[in-house]
């Protein structure tokens, strides 16, 4: 009795933690999803509005707290008025529920709101489809090879997600779910990346892209002011790799030229009016030419850069690449994607030695009653040398020679800011000088310009890339002289001759202990190794990765042998080549053959060997009753042989496992050999 | 039957081999497992389209990346569905009989000879309305379930299709395979629910229903057609008040062990529905085995002697279940 009823509260306690189980499972699921869903509202927290992200992972939570509590999902009449109020905010935000940012928004509004409306299995799929929707959308935001991890692990939790639902009865280990995952995804690998490279891809865009699609990012802009380029010097943003396929110029000589600015108002620097126009630049050469392969980022604007100077302009794929009336390059289209690019340039050059006096006139121009003090400095130079280049060097002496610094945090100037810069503050960035500069020159009655481009580039000892950065950006003049055309004067190279032979890091002397830390960095030989390592990953992942598209898939093809232009041929090579690769990856999946054990080998042996004397066995027929049946047929010796083999067959078949099975195989194998 | 309903048998005879039932130990093969996109697949798909035009549309190489992953998973997922169902052995098992209107069990067992886990499998009839089975088959072992079939009349009644379906692992394809065992099991006529007392050997008179027991009187019961007049207790008749719902009532007899039972189906009023009379022919078999008396049996050529076993039990409900079904088996089963 007492055991009867012991057995019964067993059942009925087994049962219990059964139902618990059960119970538990089910939100633990639940909990798996609403983590794979917040993973991937993380990947969106930088681009994202932050109510957005903080209603999204708020409509998340309250989903954690009812699965945890066991409550019931709110009703209908609560959740509408909650996304009734949220698309009100997104409209008034975004004052449309079109275009990029309000698209990504409302979808992650709308995949918080359903984790609150989960009822079915249907539901579960529209989540983890809006899910993988939305990594994608992160891919607008930045395609680096930190947010393809990141996509990738989200990725792997949906899917973990997505398959822990499909369980029924059993649930096996979360380990376990991760392996079948993880093997997924080992053979989908494959695959990928063949479709990646050979799968037809169309240029886009197919309709037209929203405006927000592109957004205005950091560089060099069309006018200089102070504080421009200073602002600049803290973006570690990357602007363009090169490598140099044959010379490598000296680094005083590495100048990227991109903005040529004519004009002066007392303040700022504008282009001259000419640079819209399109024409061949006068340009003679001497010495060996400099080849370059330049990968550019995309800036969403027009430029194009080269080694100063560039001989002939580049051929850019249907940008619509030029150089216009002042010899700078130009893209008819906005560069929206990473373009890679040849030119050749020459470091030795003269360029327009000869220019048409309204082009000296406005190179000369200098605004009325601005700078008084500068004009009276340049005169008393103009009369104290007797010609141009003298002039110069005088100039840059005193640059030089005066109490001038070079920092990135100046104090500010007055209306007359190159008098205060010349004779007060003596503090300043490259702007300024070169601005200063230009002045001067102009005010002793040379032709001079202000130029802005990027000067010098980090070698990146990994991958022999040369890297130029938004921190390189500078500005430097360009003198006109007879003859000689227009001349490069760099007065910053005067009092931060550093700037231009190493690189801004070194010029700068930061305080406080992010100085400590900063110096730390850029000092370190071990910090400075991995940073190459990892910026020369990225340039492969850019290389290999983010800069295919339709040009570099046709020449694939081609050096597959196949050509854009046969489509059929291409296709059904793609087909095959797609059946071969599924059938190489489903082989070992699908095989399903049970391997005998290796006596049941060594008796199949047997039977085919008896086969061929003219002896078959039946199927039903057991070994025992084989051998029985033909004995007769055997000679005596034959005979025991076969019944030696039967029996031990049938031992290490039937009987108990035995310690010397090893010894009876082999034993097995011999008497195989002897019959014949 | 109208030419689209033939069309859709050919389809599934074709197509999805669904013939004849068979015998023996059955293989799920590569030939009899098939898979089509679940509707979460399409609408997978409808994903997959959308996220390779987003891609375009934007230039994102990591969007491609992403669409070719994704797709490269289904396709996987398909290999993986397959082979939670392929290289299944099925076996059916023997289902004892039952009597009309019980439920018949049929023992299916399915053996994982691989060392694959199979997981969520739904195993249940190949009919809309049938509620499937889950199980889950751990690598070389096996599952034993029992289907459960509503019997609805005596005779055979044979198993339906069965149907194995699975949507493991991302539940966006279905992998199914169809099986239609050789497997069938005897229904016996319900018993009649309150039959007449048992029919005593005829005596030598051979009037039939002569009761040697009579006299011990053990009670009285309402009236069941067929009860011998000579048994109605008026006594109580006269005190019934039929328009009230009574009705007439008939004496019990514990009939004495000295007689022998004989089940003679000829001796039944043959004005009484036939199924009725092998109704009330089963509880009559089912009472003598209760009260242990040896019954002799007649079915028209079929008569088998007095005895009191398990075998003769089972040979007269037979023969009760199978009588006059010759021309219509298998009108029980669903194929």
């Amino acid at each position: 009795m007492v055991m009867n009823n012991s057995k019964v509260h067993d059942t009925g306690f087994a049962k219990f933690t059964l139902f618990w189980r059960r119970l538990s499972r089910e939100k633990v699921d639940t909990l798996l999803l609403v983590f794979a869903c917040l993973f991937v509202v993380s990947n969106h927290l930088d681009s994202t509005a932050a109510w957005v992200n903080s209603s999204a992972i708020f409509l998340m939570l309250w989903r954690v707290w009812l699965t945890f509590s066991g409550r019931q999902l709110p009703s209908r009449w609560l959740l509408l008025p909650i996304a009734i109020l949220l698309m009100g905010g997104i409209f008034w935000q975004f004052r449309s529920f079109l275009g990029r940012e309000a698209g990504v928004a409302m979808l992650l509004l709308l995949l918080s709101c359903k984790m609150l409306e989960m009822h079915a299995k249907r539901d579960l799929f529209v989540v983890i489809f809006l899910g993988f929707f939305l990594l994608l959308t992160s891919f607008l935001e930045s395609q680096s090879l930190g947010t393809a991890f990141q996509v990738l692990l989200s990725s792997f939790f949906l899917l973990l997600a997505q398959l822990s639902f499909q369980f029924v009865e059993k649930m096996p280990s979360v380990w376990v779910r991760c392996k079948i995952i993880f093997k997924m995804l080992a053979l989908a690998a494959p695959l990928t990346l063949v479709s990646f490279y050979l799968f037809p891809r169309i240029q886009g865009p197919l309709w037209g892209l929203p405006s927000d699609a592109k957004i205005a990012r950091s560089g060099l802009s069309d006018s200089m002011s102070p504080g421009n380029i200073s602002k600049l010097a803290m973006s570690d943003e990357l602007v363009f790799r090169v490598k140099f396929l044959k010379d490598t110029p000296a680094k005083s000589d590495m100048y990227w030229r991109a903005i040529i600015l004519s004009q002066f108002d007392g303040r700022n620097w504008t282009p001259s009016p000419q640079a819209n126009l399109q024409n061949s630049i006068k340009l003679a050469v001497s010495g060996p030419a400099i080849t370059q392969e330049i990968t550019l980022e995309p800036g969403n604007n027009h430029y194009l850069f080269g080694l100063d100077a560039v001989a002939a302009t580049p051929a850019v794929e249907d940008l619509g690449a030029y150089s216009n009336a002042v010899g700078e390059i130009r893209s008819k289209l906005a560069i929206n994607k990473r373009i890679r690019y040849q030119v050749a340039s020459h470091v030795r050059y003269r360029l327009h030695s000869d220019i048409d006096t309204e082009q000296i006139q406005l190179n000369l121009s200098l605004p009325r009653d601005t700078n008084p003090e500068t004009r009276q400095f340049a005169q008393k130079l103009q009369q104290s040398y007797p010609d141009q280049r003298s002039r110069i060097d005088a100039t840059l002496r005193y640059f030089r020679e005066e109490k001038f610094y070079y920092t990135l945090e100046p104090p500010l100037l007055g209306r007359n800011s190159v008098d205060d810069f010349l004779f007060s503050t003596r503090a300043g960035f490259c702007e300024h000088y070169s601005s200063a500069f230009v002045v001067i020159m102009r005010a002793m009655g040379i032709p001079a310009r202000v130029v802005t481009g990027y000067q010098g580039g980090l070698l990146n000892t990994r991958d022999g890339y040369y890297e130029v950065k938004q921190s390189d950006a500078h500005a430097w003049a360009e003198v006109w002289l007879e003859r000689d055309g227009w001349v490069r004067v760099d007065p910053t190279a005067a009092v931060a001759p550093n700037r231009i032979l190493k690189n801004l890091d070194f010029t700068q002397k930061n305080t406080g202990f992010a100085g400590v830390v900063g110096e730390f960095i850029t000092q370190n030989s071990w910090v400075n190794e991995a940073r190459m390592r990892w910026s020369a990953v990225n340039n492969a992942w850019n290389q290999w990765v983010l800069d295919y598209n339709q040009s570099k898939q046709e020449s694939l093809w081609q050096s597959l042998g196949l050509s854009s232009i046969n489509w059929e041929r291409t296709i059904l090579t793609i087909f095959i080549l797609g059946i071969i690769l599924l059938a190489v990856l489903a082989a070992p999946l699908l095989s399903f053959k049970t391997k005998l054990a290796v006596h049941d080998r060594l008796y199949q042996k047997l039977c085919k060997k008896l086969h061929r004397l003219g002896l078959q066995a039946a199927i039903h027929e057991p070994p025992a009753s084989f051998a029985r049946r033909i004995a007769s047929q055997l000679s005596a010796s034959q005979k025991i042989i076969l019944e030696e083999f039967v029996a031990i067959y049938l031992r290490l078949k039937y009987g108990r496992p035995e310690e010397n099975a090893h010894e009876k195989i082999q034993q097995l194998s011999m008497l195989l050999k002897k019959i014949k | 039957m109208n030419v689209i309903q033939q069309l859709k048998i050919t389809w599934q005879r074709v197509i999805f081999l669904e013939k004849k039932p068979e015998p023996g130990e059955v293989i799920l093969n590569q030939r009899r497992v098939f898979t089509v996109p679940s509707k979460p697949g399409l609408f997978f798909v409808f994903m997959l389209v959308i996220l390779f035009l987003a891609s375009t549309n934007y230039n994102l190489n990591l969007g491609f990346a992403m669409t070719f992953l994704l797709a490269g998973l289904a396709v996987i997922n398909a290999l993986f569905t397959f082979r939670n169902l392929a290289y299944l052995h099925l076996n059916a098992g023997v289902c004892s009989p039952i009597f009309a209107g019980d439920i018949a069990e049929f023992p299916i067992i399915i053996r994982n000879k691989h060392r694959l886990p199979r997981y969520a499998l739904h195993v249940g009839f190949n009919r809309s309305d049938s509620v499937a089975h889950v199980i889950d088959i751990n690598a070389q072992e096996s599952v034993q379930l029992r289907l459960q079939v509503q019997s609805q009349q005596r005779g055979y009644l044979s198993i339906p299709r069965i149907r194995l379906q699975t949507g493991f692992p991302l539940g966006l394809l279905r992998a199914w395979s169809t099986w239609l065992p050789d497997a069938k099991t005897l229904v016996y006529p319900t018993p009649e629910s309150d039959p007449p007392a048992l029919p005593l050997s005829p005596s030598d008179d051979g009037t039939g229903f002569q009761n040697n027991g009579d006299e011990d009187f053990a009670g009285v019961r309402s009236y069941q057609s067929g009860d011998p007049l000579k048994h109605l207790s008026w006594k109580h008749i006269a005190r019934v008040d039929l328009e009230a719902g009574g009705s007439l009532v008939s004496k019990l007899f514990s009939g004495g062990v000295q007689g022998e039972v004989l089940l003679d189906f000829a001796a039944l009023n043959p004005q009484l529905d036939l199924e009725l009379r092998l109704s009330r022919m089963t509880a009559w078999i089912l009472e003598a085995e209760r009260h242990g008396l040896a019954y002799g049996f007649k079915l028209d050529a079929i008569d088998y002697p007095p005895a009191l076993n398990e075998a003769h039990q089972s040979a007269c409900l037979r023969a009760l279940a199978l009588y006059a079904q010759d021309e219509k088996r298998g009108a029980n089963g669903h194929e």
